[in-house]
């Protein structure tokens, strides 16, 4: 790994609070919370790339030069996500949850931090193949905006498209993959149909509130960036916004045990995190 | 003396009594009846016999004065007279038998004397009678017997007389006899009922008291008064007393008893209310999970419990390795306010005796404190306490923790036990709660190293692909800094040069504003007309473009299947044609690619004209070119024995900014064309600067370097003055060329309108006979083509064109619509060019329609008709890069020949895509397990089987 930033982790501490405060009243980003040994390394990461050498020199410039502060925001915003990432959570879904959701008149999915929109994708793709995709409504939310455009766009590169098609196969597709998409020159474009359902929208975790009630909610490995404190504060939006008897469905090494809310939850499924939010 | 003596006593003497009686009895009856059978059987049988003695001589008597008187016979009379005597003899004879006394046998005797000398004289007179002498007989009876018969009559009267006499005697002294019986039958019986009375008298006082006694006691015993059977004082000794002794053990012993079990129960209720405590603190504290918490609803629930007015409770701090105490609860603890001092917060191991208790895991009691030690007040006031306890808080056997207590009346041992059960009971809850924490605060943290390292992998990989974007980014940059500096160069000679142009320039414009103004007008009413027209145009050249498309594709359809049978048919399988016919056939199919490529070629110049061929400029590495020209053309050539040359000159760069494809496409034209009118000799590509005539062209820039593609052959030349119309579209130089050479014609107009596009134009040099040089002439760099930037001088021609590919663009949006887009439009694309794809299946109407799209899309299509054929293909066609596997076919099906071909280390990575009619999940995974990367679905959309190539043939 990179060696890098003083040896004084006092001083350090102290600069990366400044910038983080500085941040938040300055653009209205909170990551005063997120976890701190990530951020850290995040941080000290664009303060490389920026060719600089301390925290308060990045403070500097990403406080006078917004170009400075969304190049930092892109490193603090990891968009790591795949299509049908987690095979087994998506056939477990299929199994576990998609039926009991199928009485419902009109199904509410929200995805908290759903990057460029893979997950959102594969999950219209699997409501598509158990004939649910026509009465839901999949919200889509992150912080990040270049990211939602992304998903808006619904491209995804050619060269993941492999691996995709593998992870579809695992998660239990019951048709062929290429039915979903139209290649192009290097690009693989999805289907219209499959993002006629999906509203795109940016939302902050940190500082907006419940905008909904959804009948599942999808927030996989977006808690792990934050510290405990927001955790506890992020669950209480996702059970706020959650109907009775809804599915909360977070990342595969991530649990709700030690948040204030675990006992409102029953174990659905706890291999793959599945939650239901009790009457 | 026992009731049993008493009573045997007495009863056996009223036995004995009633023996004396019955015996006197008895032999008194037995007397009588003795003197009464002796009257009988001596005095009456003696009378009886006596008077029937008289009675018999009486008669006798009698008789005889009968015969005398002669009354009677006297024989008769003898006879009875004997038989008289006879008997009368008898009955004396019995009475003699009879016992007779002294006196009687006396008076006996002279009855007999008497009696015999009766007897004598009656058998005289019965002689006499007898004899008939009756007068004798008279005066004999008269003397003799009568006196005699009067002795023996009186004899036995005198008989009967004494024994009346005895008899008489007998009677009185019988009457004497009775009448002692009845006195002494009385005085008897008067003596047995005073025995009897005696008796009672003796016998049932002992009975009744004891009796008495028993019923007072099972009356006490009942009313359970057992306390007063210690003053009852027995002394009989009968059977009752032993009784009632046993009785008044019996109540003692209940007495001892029930006292026993109520001290036990006692003890028992107490036990009971300190279980119940201890489950109370069970269930109390149980649910806590902070310790302080629990510490301190202990400490409030228990003091009063155990009488307490004033309680501490102190847990150690694990942290701190057990040293330290801290107070974790308090009871009734008065302020700082108040004058006792509050107590410490914290206390070390060992310090005061709460640290002593702790240290030592030992209780101190404290029963008499000293004055003021502690106070305890409420509002209205404040009091000592007079007992204090320290209990430890033990949990095996080691002290977590210390409870002080203080009380103002002092622990009873009752208390205290129950203090050290509840103490006991806490340790436990307490542990329980320190290593639940400890075990929750392990998970905690092994759950936030996980998702820690869940975050740091997806950093990860977003690190790596920015990585992966940094390099793709530095490689590019790299070629771009390396061609940057060449511009740089030539964009300051530019630039000077352009320095000086502007100055002339510059007085030109100015004359130019003057034209262009009034110009501005014509061009402005120009403009609307052009707009109109170039709406017209635009439509035109859109119908154009659909109707050619469609053409092309209605076209296409049957001409692909003409193709694949003709080629079917001339593979002659089945070896029923003649060589003539396969001749035919092989004409058919070369007349169809023919057309086919002709329908392409007319396709492209649709799309140029409608200025809908579109450039990419790229960087062009000239040595790709010549590599790929080479290695397409020298078989071409060798094939017709002709030498094929490529050339690069020195002062050539390495590459150029151009659309290489079309580049491509343009000397694939002319190469073409050059092999094909050369019969013998030599194909030459010369790349090259340009000399001044080729560089003779109205297309021109001045400050634009070029360079040259020069094609040069030895064929069979062009007339000259045919050699614009070659240029022109469906012309050839010759019209029977076509007979011979074959082609459409339309290769040199798309090369020529490409050139053009791409800034450049082609010269051409020949001589009829003796060969023909195309030379493509090309700008190093492709010329920006947006309107805006277009020079102000420039002429007006060009403008309104642009104007009018503008307004084409904004007002139609030229797009062809989508019905039309039926894979046929497409661009041709690099990925699908020259790939080798085997189609496996029986079914020749798929074989036809796939064939057609992926032929049409450049790719060379190998076909098999079963698996064991795909096998077969595979091991003799080298380089197939992807395999479209029907499932249901005969011999040997999909599944077993992907099977196979994975089996194949060398195949293992040749992707395959399944085709099948079933669309069952199953049969899904039966082809994905089987080794099919992929998977669609008949019928086949022929869009989504390009986008399915086109992802797995991605390198």
């Amino acid at each position: 790994m990179i060696t890098h930033g003083p040896s004084d982790g006092g001083l350090e501490k102290i600069e990366i609070a400044l910038l983080l405060e500085g941040i938040y009243r300055r653009y209205g980003y909170d990551f005063r919370n997120y976890a701190f040994a990530s951020i850290r390394r995040r941080i000290w990461h664009r303060i490389q790339m920026e060719g600089l050498s301390t925290v308060s020199s990045l403070q500097e410039r990403v406080m006078h030069h917004t170009e400075a502060f969304h190049r930092l925001i892109g490193d603090l915003v990891i968009p790591v996500t795949e299509m049908f990432r987690d095979p087994d959570t998506f056939l477990a879904l299929r199994r576990d949850v998609i039926p009991l959701l199928r009485k419902l008149p009109y199904i509410r999915i929200w995805h908290a931090g759903c990057s460029t929109g893979e997950e959102v994708h594969s999950m219209s793709i699997l409501l598509h193949e158990e004939g649910v995709l026509d009465k839901t409504r999949i919200y889509a939310t992150d912080i990040n905006e270049s990211a939602l455009q992304k998903a808006k766009e619904g491209i995804i590169p050619l060269e993941k498209m492999k691996q995709y098609t593998k992870n579809y196969q695992a998660a239990g597709g019951m048709q062929s993959f290429s039915d979903y998409y139209d290649s192009d020159q290097g690009i693989v474009r999805l289907k219209p149909f499959l993002r006629r359902n999906i509203v795109i929208a940016r939302h902050n975790l940190v500082t907006d509130r419940s905008f909904n009630e959804f009948h599942v909610i999808m927030c996989r490995n977006v808690m792990i960036y934050f510290n405990s404190q927001l955790r506890s504060q992020v669950h209480k939006l996702l059970y706020d916004s959650l109907a009775r008897e809804g599915f909360l469905v977070v990342g595969g090494k991530e649990s709700i045990s030690f948040t204030p809310l675990a006992e409102r939850y029953e174990t659905r499924n706890d291999q793959h995190r599945i939650f239901r939010k009790l009457r | 003396m026992k009731i049993k003596t008493k009573l045997s006593i007495g009863f056996s003497m009223l036995l004995l009594l009633l023996l004396g009686i019955t015996s006197f009895g008895y032999e008194r009856l037995s007397q009588m009846n003795q003197t009464m059978n002796h009257f009988y059987e001596n005095r009456f049988e003696k009378v009886k016999v006596a008077l029937a003695v008289r009675g018999e001589i009486n008669s006798s008597g009698r008789i005889m004065n009968d015969i005398m008187i002669g009354d009677q016979n006297p024989k008769e009379g003898v006879d009875e007279i004997t038989s008289r005597l006879t008997n009368a003899a008898k009955q004396f004879k019995a009475l003699s038998g009879l016992e007779l006394s002294d006196f009687e046998q006396g008076i006996m005797d002279g009855i007999l004397k008497t009696a015999q000398g009766y007897t004598k004289s009656l058998k005289e007179f019965i002689e006499l009678i007898n004899k008939g002498e009756v007068e004798q007989a008279k005066k004999l009876y008269a003397d003799k017997l009568r006196i005699e018969q009067r002795q023996v009559i009186d004899s036995m009267d005198g008989l009967v007389k004494t024994q009346e006499n005895f008899l008489k005697q007998e009677m009185e002294d019988s009457r004497k006899l009775y009448g002692r019986s009845v006195q002494m039958v009385a005085f008897l019986t008067i003596a047995g009922l005073l025995l009897g009375l005696a008796i009672v008298l003796w016998v049932f006082p002992s009975i009744t008291k004891g009796l008495d006694l028993l019923g007072k006691m099972a009356d006490r015993f009942g009313k359970g008064r057992l306390r007063g059977f210690t003053r009852f004082d027995i002394k009989s000794q009968d059977e009752l007393g032993d009784l009632a002794r046993i009785f008044k053990r019996i109540a003692l012993d209940l007495q001892v008893k029930n006292e026993r079990e109520a001290l036990l129960s006692g003890i028992q209720q107490r036990q009971g209310r300190m279980n119940g405590q201890i489950a109370r603190v069970t269930e109390l504290l149980q649910q806590g999970s902070d310790p302080k918490v629990v510490a301190q609803s202990f400490i409030s629930e228990f003091a009063p419990v155990l009488g307490a007015s004033y309680g501490l409770l102190y847990l150690n701090d694990p942290a701190s390795g057990g040293v330290r105490l801290e107070l974790s609860g308090t009871y009734a603890v008065l302020g700082e306010q108040s004058d006792a001092s509050a107590a410490p917060s914290v206390i070390q191991s060992g310090e005061g005796l709460i640290g002593q208790s702790y240290k030592d895991a030992k209780a101190i009691v404290m029963n008499e404190l000293p004055a003021g030690y502690v106070r305890m007040g409420s509002g209205l006031g404040t009091t000592e306490a007079k007992a204090l306890i320290i209990q430890p808080i033990l949990y095996e056997d080691e002290a977590i923790g210390v409870v002080e207590l203080a009380s103002t009346t002092g622990f009873d041992s009752e208390n205290r036990e129950l203090l050290f059960s509840l103490c006991d009971k806490l340790g436990t809850i307490l542990n329980n709660i320190r290593s639940r924490q400890l075990v929750e605060e392990l998970l905690r943290e092994s759950q936030a190293m996980t998702e820690e390292l869940q975050a740091q992998s997806e950093e990860l990989i977003c690190q790596q692909e920015e990585l992966r974007e940094t390099n793709d980014k530095l490689e590019s940059q790299q070629n771009e800094l390396r061609n940057s500096e060449q511009r740089l160069q030539q964009q300051w000679e530019e630039l000077e040069h352009a320095n000086e142009e502007l100055t002339i320039k510059t007085r030109a414009l100015e004359e130019h504003i003057n034209r262009v103004e009034s110009q501005n007008r014509q061009i402005a009413q120009a403009n609307s007309e052009l707009e109109r027209q170039a709406i017209q145009l635009a439509l035109t050249s859109k119908y154009k473009s659909e109707f050619l498309a469609n053409m092309s594709h209605e076209l296409r359809t049957p001409l692909n299947s003409l193709l694949i049978l003709s080629e079917f048919l001339s593979e002659n399988k089945e070896g029923n044609l003649t060589d003539k016919q396969r001749e035919y056939m092989q004409t058919i199919h070369l007349s169809g690619n023919d057309l086919l490529k002709m329908i392409d070629e007319i396709l492209d110049l649709s799309k140029i004209d409608a200025g809908k061929m579109d450039i990419h400029p790229e960087w062009m590495v000239l040595d790709d070119l010549t590599i790929f020209l080479d290695h397409m053309y020298t078989p071409m050539a060798s094939a017709k024995r002709l030498s094929l040359y490529i050339r690069r000159g020195d002062d050539i760069p390495e590459a150029i900014w151009t659309d290489g494809h079309r580049l491509k496409q343009i000397m694939r034209n002319l190469l073409s064309n050059a092999i094909k009118f050369t019969d013998n000799g030599s194909v030459t590509l010369t790349i090259r600067k340009p000399n001044e005539m080729e560089l003779n062209s109205s297309a021109r820039r001045d400050e634009i370097h070029y360079f040259a593609f020069s094609v040069n052959d030895s064929g069979i030349g062009i007339p000259h003055e045919k050699s614009e119309h070659i240029f022109e579209a469906f012309r050839q130089a010759d019209g029977t060329t076509s007979r011979k050479y074959g082609g459409t014609g339309l290769g040199l107009t798309i090369s020529r309108e490409l050139a053009q596009l791409l800034g450049g134009w082609i010269h051409l040099e020949t001589e009829l006979g003796k060969g023909s040089t195309f030379t493509l002439i090309l700008p190093d760099r492709i010329p920006e083509v947006t309107s805006s930037s277009e020079d102000v001088t420039a002429d007006l021609q060009p403008h309104s064109f642009d104007l009018t590919a503008a307004a084409s663009e904004s007002v139609i949006g030229v797009d062809p619509p989508s019905s039309v887009d039926n894979g046929l439009l497409h661009e041709r694309e690099a990925t699908f060019e020259n790939k080798k794809i085997l189609l496996v299946d029986d079914d020749v109407r798929n074989v036809f329609a796939l064939s057609s799209v992926l032929e049409h899309q450049q790719m060379k299509v190998v076909y098999a008709e079963n698996g064991r054929e795909a096998l077969n293909k595979l091991k003799t066609e080298t380089g197939i890069d992807l395999v479209l596997m029907d499932i249901m076919m005969p011999e040997m099906d999909g599944y077993e020949a992907m099977r196979l071909i994975r089996e194949n280390a060398d195949w293992n990575s040749i992707p395959i895509i399944a085709l099948t009619a079933k669309a069952m999940m199953d049969d899904r995974n039966k082809c994905i397990e089987a080794g099919a990367s992929d998977y669609i679905t008949k019928p086949i959309n022929t869009d989504q089987l390009l986008s399915l190539i086109r992802v797995w043939l991605y390198r």
